[in-house]
């Protein structure tokens, strides 16, 4: 059980699931998916995308730039979560207010049960968990390793003064069958004279194909608790005050 | 910090291209009047921020590379509509010449206006 917090950094939470491509996608699919979900997730709306491949040859780096598929969006009608839908694709979005991983995992396998009740895929290419957190500091200047223990480290030689950093690392797990990217960088802040954090931790799959269906409840179980911890080991007790830690 | 490099290769005949989507709304652009947030990069289907989507950015204006094609696509869609709504039409219109008579058939021939559809 971690560490509780009454003003969480979290903005974002999210559980996508990427399953193997096994039939055309088809255009009744969302209108489906609607259907059994319009109660708690009536707000429809679409994304547009474009895909960008790159592709390095002896001329240098070539790119293909194409139309994607778009991506069909349910949201709560207070917009604090979310179903996303596109071919091979689910993910489960919740947003602020984040209340706590014993709400939020029931929503992930309701939906994703929901989907194969659909759909029924093959099985799973890629599951992600990942965890979105935006750390705001009122402040002009600050020292990061006060507030983080996950940041560039830079020569002494050089000037220590920063105005935009990002920093990114991908640790295996579980002899290399996961992967967690860590990632951290500044952002954009909503006020004058505020600093703003963002701390990306993104637990996945690193080899397709690995986990089962099945074995979802387990897998996503496990990547809750190492990014649990792993956010705990990136935040220092000024981040915690911040946090307003609770007892 | 010990750096060590991947061990996993992607499984023997399995290809998954270096492929990145951009959900921008109804922006495709990179144009500077889009905010760097409101354009999420997709391998992850995150809708508030994606702070690697700087780093695409950057790559994507140091290379100057276009990923604007749609509005073409969208011209040449355009164009295809206005044949195939010439073709129905005429489609329409010959279907309906089979069941007149000669008679009837010359009076529209002298009454009919013709031009030049297909210019």
């Amino acid at each position: 059980m971690g560490k509780k917090y009454g003003n969480p950094p979290i903005i974002e939470a999210l559980c996508e699931f990427q399953f193997i491509p096994s039939r055309p996608w088809d255009l009744t699919i969302p209108g489906l998916i609607y259907e059994r979900v319009k109660n708690k997730f009536p707000v429809r709306q679409q994304q547009v995308g474009i895909g960008v491949q790159f592709r390095p040859t002896e001329k240098g780096l070539e790119h293909k730039v194409e139309p994607a598929p778009p991506r069909i969006q349910f949201h709560k009608k207070n917009k604090t979560a979310l179903i996303q839908v596109a071919p091979d694709l689910l993910a489960v979005n919740q947003l602020r207010p984040y209340s706590t991983w014993a709400k939020f995992k029931p929503m992930i396998l309701e939906t994703l049960k929901m989907y194969r009740e659909i759909v029924n895929p093959k099985g799973f290419k890629r599951i992600g968990l990942r965890y979105i957190n935006k750390i705001n500091i009122k402040a002009k200047s600050i020292e990061l390793s006060e507030y983080v223990d996950f940041y560039p480290y830079i020569s002494k030689e050089l000037p220590q003064v920063k105005t935009s950093f990002i920093s990114r690392v991908e640790i295996p797990y579980l002899n290399n069958r996961d992967l967690m990217v860590i990632t951290i960088g500044n952002a954009s802040p909503e006020i004058s004279e505020m600093l703003t954090i963002i701390l990306d931790i993104d637990y996945r799959i690193a080899n397709p194909e690995t986990i089962k269906i099945e074995a979802t409840d387990k897998w996503i179980e496990e990547a809750h608790s190492e990014i649990e911890s792993a956010f705990e080991s990136c935040i220092k007790d000024k981040s915690r005050v911040l946090f307003k830690e609770v007892e | 910090m010990l750096v060590s490099p991947h061990g996993n290769p992607l499984p023997l005949g399995i290809e998954y291209p270096d492929f990145t989507i951009l959900n921008g709304g109804i922006s495709y652009t990179f144009e500077s009047k889009v905010e760097l947030e409101s354009v999420k990069a997709a391998g992850s289907t995150a809708v508030t921020i994606d702070i690697v989507t700087r780093l695409f950015r950057e790559m994507v204006e140091f290379k100057q590379l276009p990923v604007n094609p749609l509005s073409i696509q969208v011209t040449e869609l355009r164009n295809w509509e206005i044949i195939i709504e010439k073709l129905n039409a005429l489609d329409a219109v010959s279907g309906m010449l089979n069941e007149l008579n000669n008679e009837q058939l010359e009076i529209f021939e002298a009454s009919v206006k013709r031009r030049p559809l297909f210019k």
